[in-house]
């Protein structure tokens, strides 16, 4: 019985936590590139998600500029994967650092056509915090 | 006679069980890798760093130090706890080949190098199974339009075609374009169109991209089937290599180091080709020319 768990303890984990991994990246948006599913090249990397902030200083991206440089932790983790805990997040963050109430946030990846080589964007969420 | 001695040398290695040998490897490939990775700092990281790296002034001997092995799989295992989401695949798979040392500890060396050498056929094989049913669930990958973006856009070409003073010049006024499109505001609508083009090439890539797709179903299987097969291996070799040069990852060591106990002893050229490939990959990655 040892001998048997003992075999199947790392196969059966391995596929645990790439089926989870999987699932996640199907129905909640999380990059194959991260979270053990061995997704990495399968897709476009993460770095060609964009994150956008509508607030009173205006609408930008959040990776751009260097006094935007202290979000880009929580940024960063909500490109990875934009779920309702990451977003608020980084909403929480801006709201506390800037002082407002209210923000908007726009998640968009690049879309590639390799047809005719052209670089359009899709976006993965829109929603106010 | 300067050949005979590093032959002996390497002998004193060779001879060792494979589950040393395997002990001896992936450390040192932790050594290489997880100084240059980012690690968020914790008050348990350090407390577990110290316990690691003392355990080797008390027992050097790896196969033989679990407290050793234990400290790795926590200090890991801590960036997970902290965001599962945010470690690289890779990472995973270190995680998953120190727990393959872990189980196959044993006073019997012999039962240790059967148990070391199930667990990494079984990691082999399942790593190169699931990178292929990722590829072939991901519509980006199968129509090529991924391995496109990467080639135009100089995702791939580090260590190659970038040399070339005009394929370098046309990658990175196509990796302009993609920066102010990146810059514009994205509720516009703005189409860019990259300005170097390989004409015609999305059928290239279309078919490369099933290529590879079925030699990752056929390494994975054929891994389980015949994993110590002579042929096998030196194909497994070529085509990590081929890899690394493409894309220079460090997750490339890992899995010649997984395939490590399954080379057959008698076949010492085997083994000093792939003990090349594995020190040459962590020597690049020491010196910041291969990612960790």
């Amino acid at each position: 019985m040892k001998a048997i768990g003992i075999k199947l303890f790392l196969p059966v984990l391995v596929l645990l936590v790439a089926g989870n991994q999987y699932y996640t990246s199907k129905n909640h948006n999380l990059t194959k590139w991260k979270g053990g599913g061995f997704g990495m090249y399968s897709e476009m990397h993460f770095g060609a998600r964009d994150i956008w902030v509508q607030a009173d200083s205006g609408f930008y991206s959040i990776f751009s500029g260097s006094e935007n440089y202290k979000y880009r932790w929580y940024a960063n983790k909500a490109r990875i994967h934009p779920n309702s805990d990451a977003m608020n997040k980084l909403a929480d963050c801006i709201k506390t650092d800037q002082q407002l109430n209210e923000i908007r946030l726009q998640v968009w990846e690049v879309i590639f056509d390799a047809e005719n080589f052209s670089l359009t964007r899709n976006r993965l969420l829109d929603d106010v915090y | 006679m300067f050949i005979e001695q590093i032959k002996v040398k390497l002998n004193s290695f060779l001879t060792k069980t494979y589950y040393e040998q395997v002990c001896l490897l992936l450390f040192a490939f932790l050594v290489a890798s997880l100084t240059k990775s980012n690690f968020s700092f914790h008050f348990i990281s350090v407390p577990i760093l110290v316990i690691a790296i003392s355990s080797l002034f008390v027992e050097f001997n790896l196969a033989k130090n679990k407290v050793f092995w234990c400290a790795a799989l926590l200090l890991m295992l801590m960036t997970l706890i902290e965001d599962w989401t945010i470690p690289a695949n890779h990472d995973y798979l270190l995680i998953y080949f120190i727990i393959a040392i872990l189980l196959s500890t044993s006073k019997n060396g012999e039962l240790s190098d059967r148990r070391i050498s199930y667990h990494t056929m079984c990691l082999f094989a399942l790593t190169f199974l699931l990178a292929g049913f990722q590829k072939l669930l991901s519509p980006q990958f199968m129509d090529g339009s991924f391995l496109s973006f990467a080639f135009h856009t100089d995702n791939f070409n580090s260590f190659i075609l970038n040399k070339i003073p005009f394929l370098s010049q046309e990658f990175q006024e196509n990796e302009t374009i993609l920066k102010e499109l990146l810059s514009t505001d994205p509720n516009l609508g703005k189409i860019a169109v990259l300005g170097y083009q390989l004409k015609e090439s999305q059928p290239i890539f279309k078919y490369v991209s099933w290529g590879v797709v079925g030699i990752e179903f056929f390494v994975g299987i054929f891994a389980f089937i015949k994993m110590k097969s002579h042929m096998f291996l030196w194909l497994v070799l070529v085509f990590l290599v081929a890899i690394f040069f493409v894309r220079p990852e460090g997750f490339i060591c890992v899995m010649l180091i997984l395939a490590w106990p399954h080379l057959p002893k008698k076949n010492r050229a085997l083994q000093y080709v792939f003990l090349l490939a594995i020190v040459s990959i962590l020597s690049l990655i020491i010196m910041n020319n291969a990612y960790r």
